[in-house]
């Protein structure tokens, strides 16, 4: 089976076009850079994304802190853990790249602060 | 009046007025001054919660706040003064700014301007939709500043029109957190935002992208209850007979951005039609002396990594003012062609090593972007795939431009 993937690593968005046969890659073509033929791969077996969203900060001078899972999660589970972020509330201050939630979904990845907030 | 003077005066604190300043400071220019509206500096990137920021300088994909914290604290390291909370009213052509500041007006004195507003967002007015006005219609970027900042969500059941990246980010946000997009509409017949953005925030969710098509009404009384779409034809217009409706909601309109130039208008700043920002010599200084300009105030980005490199390029220039008191005068004409929306900057001095910035006006692969003097080809650059949302660089340098008198730059396919 031939199809073509665009690869989302970085703007350059290469359109690689993937040979395959079953879950077995033939060939890879178009890719500029392994970064995109990792990613390809990736995505034919299980894709994976950065969730970035934000949480409830209390006592701060802003009321919402964004935040990121630091590593890319399976994209299954980023209902998930929205669900759990949504419930989440922090207390100010918030500095960037505090975790916020750990290992989130049982994902192994931690959701960490992408802004900092001062207390009120 | 409480009056104030200063070598630079930078109007907006986002990547580009950052990023001049840390250049500034950190090459020693001391008497500098960031005027910013806002409460916060960062400009839009504060509301740009996703990641994909940052990839070429900092070679991974950082969000909108994590970028600007790099250059918020670079510049706060190098203790440049920031009026937060100051909005320039006006600004004259000999360089006076006008700020309103806590109920207060402070005029600014500068030997040099860098203007760095930004841009603003195209509205329905703007585009000229038919219908009724309910209320559940917001443009995509004032969406995402309610959602990311306030917490407010705009609606339930959402249509977007236009397929920019604002539109597709927000489709993909709003799912996440529980509404349902029912489609992004786009005239066009290709999607206006980067290919990624289509895949990670439409493909991912399913959200069905319908292209070559428009919203030709909205219904609704207090609320807006549905939207008609249509199919477009070639010349751009509704086709009768193609209409379905769509309960919905709420309309969210990501129709593109227009740089913010009341100031640069207002201090007689020549602006360009093409770009819809100032007109440019390679030292990104504008038609009026001792005033510059970069970022999306100059011309829509869509990496803000070129935004913080074409600041430093412009504080290149800055010095260069500063140090004589005037900028070599540019003579050479750089016209964009067939193929292209625009080039910039749109005079040069042929003294030295220029980077050009350009937008295709079609998508396509192998394609050459040439320069030429009066029809003899300078130098030609190939690229492997263009795209109207992608920004397109090339260099020239000193050396080509020996002789020249004027430049074109077209596409060859
Ligand atoms: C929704 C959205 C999503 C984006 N996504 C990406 C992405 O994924 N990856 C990427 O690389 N780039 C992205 N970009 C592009 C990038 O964010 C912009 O190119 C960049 O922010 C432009 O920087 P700027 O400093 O020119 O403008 P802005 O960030 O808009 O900053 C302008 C500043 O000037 C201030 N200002 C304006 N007028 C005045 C005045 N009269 N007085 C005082 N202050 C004033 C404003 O308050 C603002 O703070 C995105 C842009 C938007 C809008
Ligand atoms: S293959 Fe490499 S260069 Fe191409 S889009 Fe992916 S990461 Fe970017």
């Amino acid at each position: 089976m031939k199809k073509e993937y665009t690869c989302i690593i970085c703007p350059a968005s290469c359109v690689i076009t993937v040979t395959s046969r079953g879950r077995r890659i033939i060939s890879l073509r178009g890719a500029k850079c392994q970064k995109g033929i990792a990613y390809i791969k990736g995505e034919l077996i299980h894709p994976r994304r950065v969730l970035t969203t934000t949480v409830e900060v209390r006592k701060g001078r802003i009321d919402l802190v964004s935040v990121r899972t630091r590593s890319a999660i399976p994209r299954s589970k980023l209902i998930p853990a929205m669900n759990i972020l949504a419930r989440r509330a922090v207390t100010a201050p918030v500095k960037i790249g505090d975790i916020i939630v750990k290992n989130v979904a049982n994902t192994g990845v931690d959701v960490i602060a992408t802004k900092s907030v001062y207390k009120a | 009046m409480k009056e104030k003077k200063v070598d630079v005066a930078i109007i907006g604190g986002g990547p580009a007025g950052l990023a001049a300043a840390a250049k500034l400071a950190g090459d020693g220019i001391g008497n500098i001054l960031i005027i910013e509206r806002n409460e916060w500096l960062g400009g839009i990137l504060e509301q740009c919660i996703h990641d994909g920021f940052g990839l070429e300088i900092f070679k991974k994909s950082l969000t909108g706040p994590e970028y600007a914290d790099y250059y918020i604290r670079k510049v706060k390291k190098l203790r440049v003064p920031c009026l937060l909370s100051s909005m320039v009213i006006n600004l004259s052509r000999d360089r006076v700014l006008t700020v309103a500041r806590k109920g207060e007006l402070l005029a600014v004195r500068a030997k040099a301007v860098i203007l760095a507003m930004g841009c603003r967002e195209r509205t329905r007015g703007a585009l000229c939709i038919p219908g009724t006005r309910p209320s559940g219609i917001y443009t995509a970027g004032v969406a995402q500043n309610l959602i990311n900042l306030k917490n407010w969500m705009v609606g339930k059941r959402l249509v977007i029109l236009g397929s920019g990246d604002i539109g597709l980010i927000m489709a993909r946000r709003f799912t996440l957190e529980g509404a349902k997009v029912l489609a992004v509409v786009e005239k066009l017949p290709f999607a206006s935002g980067l290919e990624r953005n289509v895949v990670q925030c439409l493909n991912d969710f399913g959200i069905p992208l319908l292209l070559e098509r428009t919203v030709v009404d909205v219904h609704g009384r207090a609320r807006v209850s549905s939207v008609t779409i249509a199919k477009v034809g070639p010349c751009g217009r509704p086709i009768r007979g193609t209409e379905r409706k769509i309960a919905c909601d709420t309309l969210l309109i990501s129709a593109g951005l227009i740089p913010e130039n009341e100031l640069s208008r207002g201090a007689g700043v020549i602006l360009d039609e093409r770009t819809v920002g100032p007109l440019v010599n390679e030292f990104y200084e504008t038609s009026a002396k001792g005033i510059f300009t970069c970022g999306n105030v100059l011309h829509v980005h869509d990496i803000v990594d070129w935004v913080s490199f074409e600041a430093e390029r412009l504080a290149f220039g800055v010095k260069e003012y500063l140090k004589k008191g005037c900028i070599a005068p540019s003579k050479i004409d750089v016209k964009a062609g067939g193929g292209l929306k625009y080039v910039l900057p749109q005079r040069v001095s042929g003294a030295r090593t220029v980077e050009f910035a350009m937008r295709v006006d079609q998508p396509g692969r192998n394609r050459a972007v040439v320069f030429r003097d009066n029809g003899r080809i300078i130098r030609r650059f190939t690229f492997n795939r263009v795209s109207p949302p992608e920004m397109i660089r090339a260099k020239l340098e000193e050396s080509d431009f020996k002789g020249i008198k004027m430049l074109s730059v077209d596409i060859e396919r």
